[in-house]
This record gives C-alpha cells, structure tokens and sequence, in this order.
C-alpha cells in the first residue's frame, strides 16, 4: 500500500512536470505573408534606414593600402571584384543603404530589435561614410566558421552560405570590422521582410549574413556572357549600392581587370581601407585625395 | 540534506525548463547580445561551468595519477560533480547556436554526406574534446563507483587518471582558444590557456570544499588550495588590468579579498564561513568570466537571469540525484583515506595500457589521413587540437572495454556491443541523412530574365546552367557538390529512359528536391532539348 502510493506520487509528478513543460510552451508564430514589390511599402524600409542614420555611430580609422590585386588561394584566377567608395564625392545621403536593402530583401527589425542595435543593414553609416563588409582576401571570419558557411569564393567575395550556416556566431565575433549582421529575429514570420528581388532568398531565423557583393547580379551576368562564349570579366556589373550612389561615389568593378571601371578609378587615388581589417586584404577600399 | 538539495534542485528546473524554452524558441534575440556584441552570458556560462567540471578530474583523475593520498577523500563527489557539471554546461553552447538543431554540423566527419566540416575552427575543437571528456569521465565514474565492490576494477583507476589529466588540461586550452585564436584585442594573450585553467581550478576547488562541507566533512588542504588559488590567479587580474585595462572591483572582492578570511582561526574554524567564503570565490570567477566574454556589457534580460537558475538547478539536481543513487546502491561515497579500494592488489600489466595508447594513436592516425584526403587544404598543424581529445577518447574506451569485458559474460558482452552498434548506426545514419538542408521558401517566378525565342545550343545550355552540380559531361561536379549539396543522382541510360523526356523537362522546369527551378530562366522548348541532351550525355558516358 504504502509502495503504490510512493508510485502514485511519483507518477503525479512527472505528469505534473511533462504538463508544466508542455505549458511553457510558446505558440509558434504564424508565418506572415511576404510582401514583394509589388505591394511591400517601401516607406517603412526609409524609415528605417533614417532611424538607423540617426544613431551616429563612431567613425572609422582610415589607413593606406596597395591596390588589391591576385590572391595566392586562388592562383590564375581572372576577376577579383571589389568596390572603392570615393570619400571625396560621398555625400553622405545614405541612398547605397536603401538600394542594397532592396536589392538583397534584407528585412526591417522589430521596435524592440531596433531598441537593441540590431539592425540587418549591410551597409552602415559609421561617422557619415558608408562601411560594409570589406571582403577580405584572407578573411578572419572564414577561419572560425565551424562548417565552412563563410567561405573565400574565387570571384572576390567572401561568400556566406546560408544554408550551412549554424549561426555560432564565431565569425561575427571575429570580424574585426563588425560588418556581419546576424538574423535575431524571424523577420519573415514578423511581416517585416519582403521579397523584393526574387533572385535573392529570404534569410531564416539564426543565419548570419553580411554584404555579397551582389552575388546575384555578378552570377546572372556570368551565364548570360557563357550562353554566348566569351572570356567573363564582368564588366557590365554594377553592385546597388554603387548604381544607386546619387554622387557615383561608389565604384565597382574586377580588381584584376585594368580596364574596369574600378581600376580606372583608383588610378593617380590615394587607396585607403579600414583600419581594422587593413591587414587582412581588403577588397572594398575608399579613395581619399590624390597621390 | 541530500534529499532536501535534491528537491531543491528540481524545483529549480521548473523555471529553468521556462527559461530554457524561452531561448529556444525566441533565439539569441531573447537575451543580451546585438549586432556587435555576438557572444552573450551563455558562452560565459559554458565557460564558466566547464571550469567547475574540471576542479572534479583534477581531485579525482589528477591527484590519483600523482598519488596524492587525500584526493581519495573527496574523490568521489568530485568525480560526481564532473559528470553533473559537464552536461549543465553543454547546453549552453547548444543553446548559443542560431539554430541548435544544426549541432550536428559540428560532427568532424571530414565530408561525410557531403558536409563540410571546417576542423580549423576552435569550436569543432570544443566539440570533440568536450565530448571525449564527458564520455571519459563517466566511465571514469562507473569503474571507481565498481571498484567498491569489485576491487579488481581499481586497477584501471591510475591508466585512466593518467589519461584524463592531460585531457582536462586539453579541453580548457582549447575553450581559451576560442577567444584566443580571434581578432579581438581584448581576447588576445599567449597567458589565456594558462589563466583559464587557473581560473577553472580555483572555481572547481571552492565548489568541492562546498561538496565537502555538504557532506560533513573538512579538508584542510582544501583550505589551503583555496587561498594558494586567489593568490596565483591575482598576477593573472593585474596582468590584465595593466595590458588592457581590465578593472573589475567585485572580482577582486570576491574572488581575492573575502577568501582571504581564511587566514583567520576564527572564521576558518566556523563552517558556514567556509562555505560563504568558498562561494564568493565561484560568484567572483562567474563574474569574471562574464566580463570576460562580454567586456561591453549589454542590459540583460530575464533569460540572462535564468541561466543561473539553469545552471543551478540542473547541476543540483544531477549531482544530488546521483549522490542519492549511489547511496542507495551503497556505494560508500566518503572512502576514507586509506581504503583498499584504492590499493588494488595487483596493477594493470603495463603492456594493456601501451596497447591502449597505441590503440587510440593508430585510429586517430587513420581518421587524420583520411581527413587529410578528403579535404588536402586542412594544414596538418591544425589537426593536434582535435587530434589529442580523440587518442584520449579511443584509449579510454579500449580500456573500459577491457575492465568491463570481466564484468560480464560472452554472452551480455555480445549482446551490449551488438546494442551499442545499433545505436552507433542509428546515430550515423541520422547524421548521414541529416536535416533539410534547402530553404523552404515558396519558389518565386524569375521572369527577370529575357528567354530568347530562339531555343538556344543545348550543350551551351548545359555547360552554362547545368554543369556546375551535374559536371560538364554529367558525371557529377565533386569539387563544387561534395562540399554542401547531396550529388545529383547518377547519369545511366536505363534510369532516363524509365523516367521519359516529359517528366525530365518538368523537373528541369520546375525542380524537384535540391534540384533548383529553372523556368523563367530557360524556355520549355530548351528543357526538352536539355533531356534529350541529358541521354546522349548518358549514352556518350557509358
């Protein structure tokens, strides 16, 4: 008798505990419909982008760099693309981050994620002068990344791939430019993401991501110029930021080509990159001056 | 007492499960951590807790290697606070990950199911070693709590002391390299091996001597280590106050000046002083290693909260709820200091314990060149930080083998192998068949291209869109595939002809498992003309 009842007891409690545990549960949130250009509001995602350049974050140190050229990993490769951001022409409008956040569906944040500084905007005005990810040639990130989601690609970018990605969060906190943006919320389930380039995926919940050189528009111009035979250089490419710059301030282009746009125009430029990831051979550079 | 923590302890996981569910299912967003700020409290909790595990192996596998005769004292609840620590504190880096159920990513497969798995990063380093430990210590557990009875068992204590103290040392290096090896001036410093192990140590010594006073029971040398530990991991706070400006006064309270106390007759001689002095010391090394990971800190949520409550309450009820089994089972958990169980009448023949050390070298071996072949660009340096945790790992388990292969008869020995070989199949295959790994993402129209309405070269075509997962002659692109994507499946004529041209330009069109869309991209006429192309590729290959 008094052995059943211990039974008893004991079996009440773990009901009694598997119920607790069930009740916490939370309820998933249902997963909102995606807006896509046709009827996503782009009004909110300027608003955003003011908020966002209304918090003044610190301005970054600047130093001289060579101009990128080959890199040993990728031995008789072609095309290294990269941009320069001519600090001389910016303006500071801040036109490149909203062109890239359209180009790359990159979602708005919550009230509370922008309370917090989790914006997912690639680009970043950091004392007045747009910073993105500066697509390190020897990327720190690539190196801790537990599953290779962050990887050098042959074309230049240091490419993130998604569907690897387990979100450690290793290569963010070795990113010395802290130009990666983790997705913390589920923006698509939130209503805060819209689809408006179809060729890029929307993000899920847990990934990181960060600037891609607009993969998208580099690969599509790759097959159009294969379907017809020729040697890819890229030359007709433009990244969003980079044709939407009202003051053309941000060039893009194939390091590796002379006669891109690119290297046209660093020509006679003081070449400058930040100073954090000046080391690790930077891509992405700002031009400053005359030399 | 025991009991009255054990109640405790669950009740505490109550809102550690709430806390627990919380994270989970809101993500990294649910507690202090932005976008510059990656790693938040449970990374300092993992490292934290993992400290305390060690203080375990160093007063049970540590002393016992080097024959200290009062570790036996109090080897056993270290030995169980080991095995309650360790689990406590790998939820938390489970916990930490964007999307836990990706763990297994981590798995050091080389490119098995075509994952990559970058065994450069220090968190697959991490991952291996810290299962090897935790595995390590359990069966370091079962054959001292079957040496009770069993004293034949006791002859396997010292080879498998001598295997875990290297390890313990290992593991913790490792968890520093997490930091170390990364950009951050903040976390730079040849020293943070050594600083983390001190650290670790002078946290798992406060957290026996409480054990020990739980168990009514007062070690002198505890005493002694505890004020030996504030005085060596004081250069350690200096140093980093003088290099990089790290001034944390409530470290320096709790963890240099309270245990100072200790000095005092009076206070020492009062247990409940002991215990509170010993717990300043393991807030001040929480604290510390709070500021550590996170130097800017953040405004905390209620879930940043929680892991304490998460963490205590797991560790409480596991340790207590084992301390009970074992009480139960009447395994004397306080052997004196001189007991025969520690004294085994004839040691093991030093030729069984080389055999295992070889044992684990060669199979580790074996697993680095296939590696090594599988992925030639992983430099061989990198291999010693998971090479070491896996020797370990492989000499342990031939060792337990051998003690528990006289517990048992032929018999259950087959059976329980044949069992572990199921599961251990089981879990490959888990592995193998793995997650989804494609977006569920309602596949949108690209019209964004123009289509020609000219059909275009099919072998263009093919070349352009196709080859770089199909190959260009269909045999299948290893270098870009194996890397992330399952292989397409394999080219035959037999396996085309049953699935007809149609169906093979629908799939082409509108994709079919990892096999992306290409309508919007490639006109109907041209997925035709691509089937047709795919037979005479089929046809050319045999």
């Amino acid at each position: 008798m008094d052995e059943s009842r211990r039974n008893f007891v004991k079996l009440m409690g773990l009901l009694f505990g598997g119920l607790a545990l069930g009740g916490c549960r939370r309820t998933e949130l249902a997963p909102g419909n995606v807006a896509t250009a046709e009827n996503a509001d782009v009004a909110l995602w300027k608003a955003e982008v003011r908020e966002a350049m209304g918090r003044s974050l610190p301005a970054e140190d600047f130093v001289p760099v060579a101009v990128p050229g080959a890199r040993a990993k990728f031995p008789g490769e072609k095309n290294r693309f990269g941009m320069a951001i001519d600090l001389d022409l910016c303006n500071h409008c801040g036109e490149c981050i909203l062109a890239c956040m359209l180009e790359n569906n990159i979602p708005r944040v919550s009230a509370d994620g922008a309370s917090k500084g989790r914006y997912m905007h690639w680009i970043e005005m950091r004392g007045g002068i747009p910073v993105m990810c500066s697509q390190c040639g020897d990327a720190p990130c690539e190196r801790v990344c537990p599953t290779g989601a962050a990887v050098a690609s042959p074309d230049g970018p240091s490419a993130m791939v998604y569907s690897r990605c387990i979100g450690s969060r290793f290569c963010a906190a070795n990113c010395p430019s802290r130009t990666r943006k983790f997705n913390y919320e589920d923006s698509r389930a939130l209503g805060l993401a819209a689809k408006f380039n179809p060729e890029v995926p929307l993000r899920e919940r847990g990934v990181m991501e960060k600037c891609s050189l607009c993969v998208q528009r580099l690969q599509n111009d790759r097959l159009r110029v294969r379907m017809t035979g020729g040697d890819w250089r890229g030359k007709t490419v433009q990244s969003a930021c980079s044709a939407a710059c009202p003051a053309h301030a941000i060039v893009f282009g194939n390091w590796l080509d002379p006669e891109s746009p690119l290297s046209l125009a660093v020509r006679g430029r003081g070449v400058y990159a930040l100073k954090s990831v000046a080391k690790w051979d930077p891509s992405v550079v700002y031009l400053m001056g005359k030399v | 007492m025991f009991r009255a923590l054990f109640a405790i302890g669950l009740l505490l996981c109550i809102p550690a499960a709430c806390v627990l569910d919380t994270a989970l299912s809101a993500g990294p967003a649910s507690w202090a951590v932005d976008q510059s700020t990656f790693w938040g409290t449970p990374v300092s909790n993992f490292v934290f807790w993992i400290g305390l595990a060690h203080a375990g192996t160093f007063f049970s596998a540590i002393l016992c290697a080097l024959s200290v005769r009062w570790g036996r004292r109090i080897a056993f609840p270290a030995e169980i606070s080991t095995v309650a620590a360790i689990p406590v504190a790998a939820i938390f880096p489970l916990v930490h990950l964007g999307i836990p159920l990706r763990f297994y990513f981590l798995f050091p497969l080389g490119v098995v199911r075509n994952l990559y798995v970058n065994a450069e990063s220090p968190l697959v380093w991490d991952f291996v070693a810290i299962g090897a430990y935790f595995a390590l210590s359990v069966i370091f557990l079962a054959l001292h709590a079957l040496s009770v009875k069993r004293p034949e068992f006791g002859a396997y204590r010292k080879p498998f002391a001598w295997i875990l103290f290297p390890l313990v040392l290992w593991v913790h290096t490792l968890v520093s390299l997490d930091f170390a090896v990364t950009c951050q001036s903040a976390w730079h410093g040849a020293y943070l091996p050594v600083y983390f192990i001190i650290g670790a140590l002078y946290s798992g010594v406060a957290l026996v001597l409480i054990l020990c006073e739980v168990e009514h029971r007062r070690i002198r040398h505890l005493e002694e280590l505890l004020l030996t530990g504030s005085w060596i991991i004081l250069p350690f706070w200096i140093w980093e106050f003088l290099c990089k400006g790290v001034w944390n006064p409530g470290v320096l309270l709790f963890g240099f000046l309270f245990p100072q106390f200790l000095w005092i007759k009076s206070v020492r001689n009062t247990r409940l002083a002991r215990v509170a002095l010993a717990f300043s010391a393991v807030l001040a090394m929480w604290m510390e290693r709070l500021h550590f990971v996170m130097p800017r800190p953040l405004d905390w949520t209620s879930v940043d909260y929680g892991w304490l409550v998460l963490g205590a309450g797991v560790f409480l009820s596991l340790y207590f709820g084992l301390r009970l089994w074992f009480q139960k089972q009447n395994v004397p958990v306080c052997t004196p200091a001189f007991s025969a169980v520690d004294r085994p009448a004839h040691a093991l023949p030093r030729r069984s314990v080389l055999f295992a050390w070889c044992a684990g070298f060669a199979v580790t071996l074996a697993w680095v060149l296939w590696f090594k072949w599988r992925v030639p660009a992983m430099p061989w340096v990198r291999f010693i930080p998971i090479a070491f945790p896996a020797i370990a790992f492989v000499a342990g388990l031939v060792l337990s083998a051998r003690a528990f292969s006289g517990l048992v008869s032929r018999k259950v020995l087959f059976a329980v192998c044949a069992l572990l070989g199921i599961v251990a199949g089981v879990l490959c295959a888990a592995v193998y068949r793995g997650g989804d790994t494609l977006y569920v993402e309602p596949r949108a129209e690209i019209a964004s291209e123009a289509v020609p309405a000219e059909p275009r070269d099919a072998a263009l075509l093919w070349r352009t869109r196709c080859a770089a997962c199909h190959g260009e002659d269909g045999n299948r692109n290893y270098k870009f595939v194996r890397e992330f994507f399952p292989l397409p499946t394999e080219f035959s004529a037999e396996r085309l002809d049953s699935l007809g041209t149609d169906s093979l330009a629908k799939v082409i069109l509108d994709g079919r498992n990892y096999m992306s869309p290409q309508r919007g991209r490639i006109s109907e006429t041209e997925a035709h003309n691509l089937a047709v192309y795919m037979r005479f590729l089929a046809g050319g290959a045999k």
